[in-house]
């Protein structure tokens, strides 16, 4: 038996499980029949089981290089590390299709297991949908679409393959962002299911937005954490010195983060004064179509993108399965509008839930900017022929105005009351925030900072880190007077207690870290690029590099040409050696740059260009690029509140009191 | 005149001096014109990036080009239209605002409208709850009623 | 209210899948030219084999075939017998074969002239500026320059010997009438 067969089998047993799973799960749900759900259940680990079997198996094939499937001869190779050949389960489209289908068979075991106990019939239903999605799923890796599986003949088979693609070789960081972007991806299906069986059920209540609310919290934190992952890697191993650049791919990642972030502030003002709910079931759906819109994108071939793959079947398929999911979403929402309408007005402008619709129009509008700026000159091009380009000048000037806007909510959000402020808590609450910003508008000038946008950065910073700090003093305060504790206890009580609201806090200080390096990284980058022979020098604002030589490294799957710098000056000693890549199977080199991190600047060095023979000279592109660690180190801030976020506050424990009567009773302690 | 009026009145002062020192026109070096040129052109060999950010020698070519043109004297407009000749609308990052594609530049600012409107719409002081509800809830309410232990 | 968000959402969600359909007409990789049509950019570059220049203006009334190439580049190896049958046919007539090095070096360059004996006039164009204003791409690739000096056509990627005398020809025949 091979890893093809194998897989393949496990696949074809698996699609008509899941037909299976949600045939029982809807009539389960329809009929409230609990036999229908334990087989429903049954069927969905059963189909997990499966589905990992399929990608264990490919992992096989792959790792014993075994070239009779088309997957492995055009994604592995020989001389392909361990390492590299497992993790080249997700380096083409077929594997990644995979790696999906086994993380929604994971969501349907969740929700068919966890789920419907807490919430039978919602849940339920619930599952029902999720079977459909992964029938789908297992649709496209059963037929030529996203058949990983499909054998060459047996006199085609190579006797070496490809290799993957020199760009997803070149850094073990490939192991971790793609898994954690489909995490969050996936993930966020379950709130969606959730959505559409309270829309089918005509639910009335909420609770299935407490239910799916660690779900939902999950997801958008590995997407987050997934996003500034990719940017790193663009950072660090794509070596054109930058970390965004507003690839089709990277906005396919953005958009469903920025939904599934205002859903989650938005979702607060449901559980609080049950208002929102259209927005919050619209977001959902959105959060979710826009992951879908999103694979279509860059699997399609449609867009020319740094993730392109190339154009196959999977493309009208995916484009069907997305207006599916709008259809299905939309039609249950229209249908239910007039259930789901507020009643009621908002409240003052000036109150955490108007703060909250307006992040939600915010957030919503920098989606939909971001939406047309990447399907624009599709529809342009598909309309009229004209070939246009949008990129990183348009995004920049439209997106950095609506951040700026959404960091001051950020700021005034959580200390706004309920309902509105009168002027003294206005005055209570933002006097110190608004002197730390003048204060952080003098840090920007003083450190020399032009333009209107970064001095603003700045203020804004240094408001919501003002606010956040006093929230912090506030509620350590209030637990050293109420409880008597000391103050780091206090200080972690406050998380224990209430680690929503708390890691909250976190989660905005770790925002605040990554606008502020984006601003200052953007605006006050210095960049020189030279031409030197050995032993020559260049000098970058105020440091002194040295082109010490060139050097070549063969290795069995590809070979290095390295420059060797040394950089000194601003007290900095380094030894960077920046270099270009030959992979014997692509007519490109790729850049590999050398980077010192440092906790104020980064030092960038790129190799552009040489020439090893005879008088042997090098193209070296310095770059001198502020606080971008912060960048990373706040993405890590961000998941660490996340994670605070998400613990769950301790059990309520009865304690017995005696009550000045014969009875001795037990109540629940706050 | 509290202490907490004037710290906020001084805040407010000391923001706008600096938000008016920030927005203060800076003189613009030819180093910072070809930046700027450049940053608005796309790499044609690269996937998006502009020709200020790229590696590649193509790009290193432009910007050699547009660093000429810069010294010579050239507008930002005519550096950009000498691009556009040889490699269409496609070399330029983003549409030029007075171009028939210059629809994209509107399209955010309606949404912000359109969406600001709407929510200032619905935020009002808040009024007293109206008396009618809809027949599920008043079923909902009934059920919670009964099955409540005196 | 309700009935215009209906109206509304039908609209948009078809609107977005018709257009997201339509995209699948087009490949993103096929990005058409600027420079067909419009009056041949003129240049004088050094020559790669001589101390002479190679410029436009010297050719004028002729018909230029323009092929810009490079040493490293694969394609152009491919593609050079059909640029070498091409001159043998047409070399002293009123059409005239020019090569220009894309990226390279000019020691490089002469090695591959002098490897695959090819003769027809080629330059360097060092600072990439003369392949920039005619929209190249990468190499190889050829442009069809006609006796009235516009860019009639232009070939991205190796080139056959039938697109190369198709256009040859339809350019000999548009000049003699």
């Amino acid at each position: 038996m091979s890893w093809g067969d194998i897989g393949a089998g496990a696949l074809r047993a698996a699609l008509p499980l899941a037909l299976w799973g949600l045939g029982s799960a809807a009539y389960a749900g329809w009929k409230r029949d609990a036999r229908a759900l334990l087989s429903a259940r049954a069927v969905a680990i059963a189909a997990f089981v499966l589905v990992l079997v399929a990608d264990l198996a490919m992992v096989g094939a792959l790792v014993t290089h075994d070239f009779s499937l088309v997957y492995v001869a055009e994604n592995n190779a020989r001389e392909t590390p361990l390492f590299y050949s497992a993790i080249s389960l997700w380096a083409a489209l077929a594997g990644s299709i995979l790696l999906w289908t086994l993380v929604l068979a994971g969501a349907a075991v969740y929700v068919a297991v966890r789920g419907t106990r807490s919430l039978p019939r919602l849940a339920t239903v619930a599952l029902a949908v999720l079977f459909a999605m992964l029938s789908f799923f297992l649709l496209l890796v059963t037929t030529a679409a996203a058949d990983p599986f499909t054998r060459l003949a047996a006199d085609q088979i190579p006797g070496d393959g490809n290799g993957p693609n020199p760009l997803l070789q070149n850094h073990p960081l490939m192991a971790l962002h793609p898994p954690l972007l489909y995490l969050g991806y996936v993930l966020t299906s379950i709130p969606f299911a959730y959505a559409i069986a309270a829309l089918i059920l005509g639910e009335t209540t909420d609770r299935w937005l407490t239910e799916t609310r660690k779900a939902a919290l999950t997801s958008w934190a590995l997407l987050g954490v997934g996003i500034v992952a990719g940017a790193w890697w663009s950072y660090a191993v794509l070596g054109w010195g930058g970390y965004w650049a507003w690839d089709p791919v990277e906005n396919a990642a953005i958009m469903p983060w920025l939904t599934a972030t205002a859903y989650l502030h938005s979702v607060m003002v449901e559980e609080k004064r049950r208002l929102l709910r259209t927005w919050n079931i619209a977001l959902v759906i959105a959060t979710f179509a826009l992951t879908i819109l999103g694979t279509f994108l860059t699997r399609s071939g449609v867009v020319n993108s740094v993730h392109s793959f190339t154009q196959s079947a999977i493309g009208p398929l995916l484009l069907g399965y997305f207006v599916a999911i709008l259809v299905l979403g939309v039609g249950l929402l229209l249908y239910r509008l007039d259930d789901l309408a507020d009643r009621g007005p908002i409240g003052a402008p000036l109150s955490r839930e108007a703060i909250f619709l307006f992040q939600n129009v915010l957030f919503v509008a920098a989606t939909l900017t971001i939406l047309l700026g990447t399907l624009y000159p599709l529809i342009a091009e598909a309309l009229s022929g004209a070939q246009l380009s949008i990129g990183g000048p348009y995004f920049d000037r439209v997106e950095v105005p609506i951040g700026l806007a959404l960091l001051f909510l950020m700021g005034i959000g959580p200390q706004l009351p309920w309902h509105g402020a009168s002027r003294a808590t206005l005055e209570r609450q933002f006097t110190a925030p608004l002197v730390a910003a003048a204060f952080g508008a003098v840090v920007a000038i003083v450190t020399g900072l032009t333009g209107v946008a970064p001095v603003l950065t700045y203020a804004l910073a240094a408001f919501v880190t003002a606010t956040v700090v006093q929230e912090f003093g506030r509620g350590i305060r209030a637990r050293r007077t109420l409880h008597g504790e000391a103050p780091m206890a206090a200080f972690v009580s406050l998380f224990r207690r209430n680690g929503r609201r708390y890691g909250g806090y976190v989660v905005h200080l770790g925002i605040v870290m990554v606008v502020v390096a984006i601003g200052t990284s953007q605006a006050r980058t210095v960049e020189l690029e030279q031409t030197l022979a050995p032993g020559d020098a260049m000098d970058v604002a105020g440091y002194h590099v040295v082109l010490a030589g060139l050097r070549d490294v063969a290795e069995p799957q590809r070979a290095t040409t390295f420059a060797d710098l040394v950089i000194t000056g601003n007290g900095a000693s380094e030894h960077l050696h920046p270099g270009l890549v030959q992979y014997p199977n692509s007519a490109q080199a790729i850049g590999s740059p050398g980077v010192a991190a440092g906790s104020r600047s980064d030092i960038y060095t790129i190799l552009t260009a040489y020439d090893g023979r005879g008088e042997a000279w090098a193209t070296i592109r310095v770059r001198i690029i502020p606080l971008v660690s912060w960048l990373w180190a706040g993405g890590a801030v961000v998941g660490l509140g996340a994670l605070l976020a998400a613990w769950p506050p301790p059990k309520r424990r009865p304690i017995t009191m005696v009550v000045p009567s014969t009875q001795v009773s037990t109540v629940p302690a706050k | 005149m509290t202490a907490r009026r004037l710290a906020l009145l001084g805040a407010a002062v000391v923001m706008a001096a600096a938000l008016a020192w920030a927005a203060r026109p800076q003189p613009v070096s030819a180093a910072d014109r070809v930046d700027r040129i450049a940053a608005e052109l796309r790499c044609p060999v690269c996937q998006g990036l502009s020709v200020a950010d790229s590696p590649s020698e193509t790009a290193r070519s432009m910007r050699a080009l547009v660093a000429q043109r810069v010294a010579e004297g050239r507008t930002d407009d005519e550096i950009r239209a000498e691009f556009v000749r040889s490699y269409g609308d496609w070399i330029l990052l983003s549409p030029p605002l007075l171009s028939p594609n210059g629809l994209v530049w509107l399209a955010p600012l309606a949404a912000i409208a359109f969406g600001a409107w709407l929510a200032w719409r619905r935020a009002r002081a808040p009024a007293l709850m109206p008396a009618e509800i809809s027949p599920a809830e008043r079923a909902e309410l009934e059920a919670l009623v009964a099955a409540d232990e005196p | 209210m309700t009935r215009i968000a209906r109206y509304a959402a039908v609209v948009l969600i078809l609107g977005l899948a018709v257009t997201l359909t339509l995209a699948f007409r087009r490949d993103p990789h096929d990005i058409k030219t600027g420079t067909v049509g419009k009056p041949a950019p003129a240049f004088t570059l050094p020559s790669l084999t001589d101390a002479s220049t190679v410029s436009l203006d010297a050719y004028k009334g002729k018909i230029v075939v323009l092929n810009f190439w490079s040493s490293w580049c694969v394609p152009c190896k491919e593609e050079n017998p059909a640029l070498v049958d091409a001159w043998e046919r047409y070399r002293g007539t009123d059409v005239v074969l020019i090569g220009i090095v894309f990226q390279d070096t000019a020691d490089a360059a002469r090695d591959y002239t002098a490897r695959l004996g090819n003769t027809w006039p080629s330059a360097v164009d060092d600072d990439g500026h003369v392949a920039l204003g005619y929209g190249v791409f990468g190499p190889p690739e050829t442009y069809f320059i006609g006796a009235d000096g516009v860019i009639a056509g232009r070939h991205i990627g190796p080139i056959d010997e039938q697109t190369l005398l198709t256009g040859i020809e339809t350019l000999r025949k548009a000049a003699r009438q």
